[in-house]
């Protein structure tokens, strides 16, 4: 099983893997560049928390941060 | 040609810079923010310089759409953008032609809607913004590459350079020249691709409608919908097909419905192709940690930020209250003089009174509070204009989720901060209808700048001459602060019992870009700034005006001759027995004070006799235990037409209009033996929560589409008000601040 993007520690970067469980969600998610094989970086672990997404910075609360799977 | 018109649309990614290119392109004033979100329906405007096209094209019209990620809607707000691409705006058709706008800073995002467009297959153009960034940050774009790759024009559109909108003239001439332009497939693999040619025929052919069927477009971009739903609703036969083709093409992950595989394949298929075509063309040094994240580091820190947000309000009303004093002050004196000119100028009688008394007194005191506005206004176009926006949502997700809302929804609230009005409109981008709702339903509760010269008045009467705490912080501006708050918190409490209630629902999951800081441009700021005071003095020269002229009519007639001559006597006979010059000074000033009161109770007297004063004694009972007298309750009752005319209808009924030496109204209402701090807040408490404006409750009937959630709003606000007001009164006698 993959690690999400809420259990990245902070400043690590890691390839998207899959979205799993927020199908409406999930796909706003891909449609901002979420896609597989996407580099993120989480700047800010938390509630919400805050990631680096290409030359973008995206805020994301927890459920969706779990939705993001790493690896 | 005079009726033919060629409607083009600026569309692209929220704070891409559309809204500053249309102002550009049509010398405009559309608002612009560093905020995803700014701009939430569509405008329209014409291209100022026509002689940029061919005589044959007839008038260019622009409209200036909000942003959207997608043309699959998540909020009403981004549904403008598929309603008016396929429709037109309200009142008008679909636009021919398209200006892509398109952030370099944020490219390969940005094109995965600019791809979707391409696959309608209008002429379009891209326009690159923020390029000024780009080179700023060294980084490089192969322009010429770009727009081989795309198929069609790409154009520099660079903030400030006056050679931007013949540049994208010739580019979009350029689009429209190509016969049946070009259009762009982007495509998982060729089986689908068949597939889908074979659809749009078929979808073509039974619907006749050449434009959406026949390249098959609409079939493809609503392929990339999980569920086409209420903001973008496709036709149950295009539904069906789309759902016979997926369960043909994605029977891969076993447990994802094969819609939804086939959506993600859309997209994914997109950012396929700009990672292998455009990713490329681009050079920007992926610098580890920007400018802005190190800003961030600070603003988004959970301890230091909330603090940086309570002390960025701290200093704001600080700022109110010392920084705009001097200028009140001034502008004070220039009524109290023009007031006192008049009444000298022109005979005794109706006219003078009404212009003296009525006008001057009245509206003299609300413009009084114009540098106040000025000041709130500058600091929130700051912060708009800033990135800070986005950066409050982020920080205050947390305390919304507390009540069942997301950070998003304090957004709308602390524009309330200006007006309820844009504030209630701009809930457009949350994106589901009950989180909406309450958003709506609380904002508001936010104070508004229409208070702020009620506040203002009576936190400078009852409160600035006390001394400072700690020797800095005026404690009228911590009277503000705390009225803020009380609003916010009484606005929260409410999200959370609306939720709890009424509107229920689980608490929404947020997702937002913040945008990178920027310095505001100073002239974005004075603008938003000249506007508001512009309004705001308008506001003063018509319904303000107006009520003040009505209430000046009801708080004079009928006369009472009789009491005015009884009273009148009483105050000759007093001044005769006037002690000389060179008495001592005790005994002068216990005259002066006695003069004083009994032309107060003159005043008092000939007012209760009038329609306004028999309309104040008759709600007096409700307002009584507030702690209001009738100078109140009659100024409650003309607030309705706008919060600012309480003061106006003080102004007048404490007659201040030819006031010169005195602070004017100021003066008056300390002089006043029935008012006093206790009821000062408690009239400050009641304009905190109370129900006074009728053109927020139509605000909320049209976003609402149904007038139950305004009837609701008038309710609750006035019985809060009511409660609040009581219990703060009672509580300030307790605290012994009913002494004079
Ligand atoms: N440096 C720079 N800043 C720009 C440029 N164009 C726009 N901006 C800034 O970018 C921010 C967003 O601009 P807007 O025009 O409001 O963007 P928008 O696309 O209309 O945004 P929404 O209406 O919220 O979707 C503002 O702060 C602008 O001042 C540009 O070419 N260069
Ligand atoms: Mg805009």
């Amino acid at each position: 099983m993959h690690p999400t993007l809420a259990q990245l520690p902070a400043g690590r970067i890691a390839r998207v893997t899959d979205l799993r469980g927020c199908a409406e969600s999930c796909q706003r998610l891909m449609e901002m560049g979420f896609t597989r094989g996407t580099l993120v970086e989480v700047l800010l672990r938390g509630t919400p928390s805050l990631i680096r997404l290409r030359h973008g910075r995206v805020t994301l609360s927890s459920e969706l941060a779990q939705a993001v799977l790493v690896g | 040609m005079q009726d033919q018109i060629l409607r083009v649309a600026v569309t692209g990614n929220p704070n891409a810079g559309k809204s500053t290119l249309f102002n550009t392109l049509t010398q405009g004033r559309e608002k612009t923010g560093n905020y995803p979100g700014i701009t939430i329906e569509a405008k329209r405007g014409d291209w100022h310089d026509r002689s940029l096209f061919p005589q044959a094209l007839g008038r260019v019209e622009l409209l200036d759409l909000p942003g959207a990620y997608s043309l699959h809607a998540h909020s009403p707000e981004e549904a403008v953008s598929y309603r008016v691409l396929s429709d037109g705006a309200p009142g008008s058709e679909a636009p021919q032609a398209l200006i892509v706008v398109v952030d370099v800073m944020n490219l390969e995002r940005n094109l995965f809607y600019a791809l979707q467009l391409l696959e309608l297959g209008r002429p379009t153009v891209v326009a690159l913004s923020m390029t000024d960034r780009l080179a700023a940050q060294g980084g490089t774009l192969q322009l010429q590459r770009l727009a081989e790759v795309l198929g069609v024009p790409v154009v520099d559109v660079r903030r400030d350079d006056p050679a931007t909108p013949k540049r994208l003239a010739d580019a979009l001439v350029q689009a429209l020249a190509v016969p049946g332009a070009e259009r762009r497939w982007f495509w998982p693999d060729a089986p689908l691709e068949a597939s889908f040619r074979d659809l749009a025929d078929r979808l073509s052919a039974a619907t006749g409608s050449e434009r959406r069927g026949a390249d098959g477009t609409l079939g493809w971009w609503l392929s990339s919908q999980v569920d086409a739903g209420e903001l973008t609703p496709a036709s149950a036969t295009l539904r069906s097909e789309l759902d016979a083709l997926a369960e043909r093409y994605f029977m891969g992950e076993p447990g994802v419905p094969a819609r939804d595989q086939m959506a993600r394949a859309a997209i994914e298929a997109r950012y396929a192709w700009i990672d292998r075509k455009v990713a490329p063309l681009l050079d920007l040094p992926a610098t580890a940690e920007s400018r802005s994240d190190r800003i961030d580091r600070v603003v988004t820190h959970p301890v230091a930020g909330p603090l940086l947000f309570l002390a960025t309000m701290g200093l704001l009303f600080q700022l109110m209250f010392v920084g705009a004093d001097p200028l009140i002050s001034r502008i004070e004196g220039a009524f109290g003089a023009l007031g006192g000119w008049l009444s000298e100028a022109l005979p005794q009688g109706p006219l003078n009174d009404l212009l003296v008394n009525g006008i001057v007194a009245g509206v003299g005191s609300v413009v009084v509070f114009l540098p106040q506005i000025a000041i709130l206004f500058a600091l929130l176009a700051f912060l708009d204009g800033c990135g800070y926006l986005a950066r409050t949502a982020f920080l205050m997700d947390r305390v919304m989720a507390r009540v069942g809302l997301h950070g998003k929804s304090f957004v709308p609230m602390l524009s309330s901060f200006a007006c309820a009005i844009p504030g209630i409109a701009s809930t457009r981008t949350i994106e589901r209808e009950n989180d909406r709702f309450i958003t709506i339903l609380v904002a508001p509760l936010m104070t508004c700048s229409a208070r702020l010269p009620v506040y203002a008045l009576l936190l400078a009467t009852f409160f600035s001459d006390r001394p400072a705490i700690g020797g800095v912080i005026n404690q009228a501006a911590l009277g503000l602060f705390l009225l803020y708050f009380l609003g916010t918190a009484g606005a929260l409490a409410m999200a959370w019992l609306l939720r709890k209630t009424l509107l229920p629902g689980s608490r929404p999951p947020l997702i937002l870009e913040l945008p990178p800081y920027r310095l505001p441009r100073a002239r974005d700021v004075w603008y938003e700034v000249r506007e508001r005071c512009i309004g705001f003095a308008k506001d003063a020269g018509t319904v303000i005006l107006a009520t003040t002229i009505l209430l000046w009519a009801a708080m004079t007639y009928p006369r009472s001759p009789e009491v005015e001559a009884r009273f009148d006597a009483q105050l000759s006979a007093l001044h005769e027995a006037a002690p000389a010059a060179d008495a001592p000074i005790a005994g002068v000033e216990a005259h002066r004070v006695q003069v004083l009161r009994l032309q107060q109770e003159r005043h008092q007297a000939v007012t209760e006799r009038t329609v306004a004063g028999r309309v104040g004694n008759f709600i007096l009972p409700v307002l009584e235990p507030l702690g209001f007298n009738e100078q109140i309750s009659i100024g409650l009752i003309a607030s309705l037409a706008a919060r600012e005319v309480l003061v106006s209808s003080l102004g007048v009924s404490y007659g201040v209009g030819d006031d010169e030496e005195s602070q004017g109204l100021r003066m008056a209402l300390r002089n006043d033996p029935r008012m006093n701090r206790a009821t000062a807040i408690s009239i400050l408490v009641w304009f905190v929560f109370a129900f006074q404006c009728f053109a927020t409750a139509s605000a909320v009937r049209r976003e609402t589409r149904s007038w139950k959630w305004p009837a609701l709003l008038v309710g609750y606000q006035t019985v809060l008000a009511w409660v609040a007001a009581f219990v703060a009164y009672r509580g300030a006698l307790w605290l012994g601040l009913g002494a004079p």
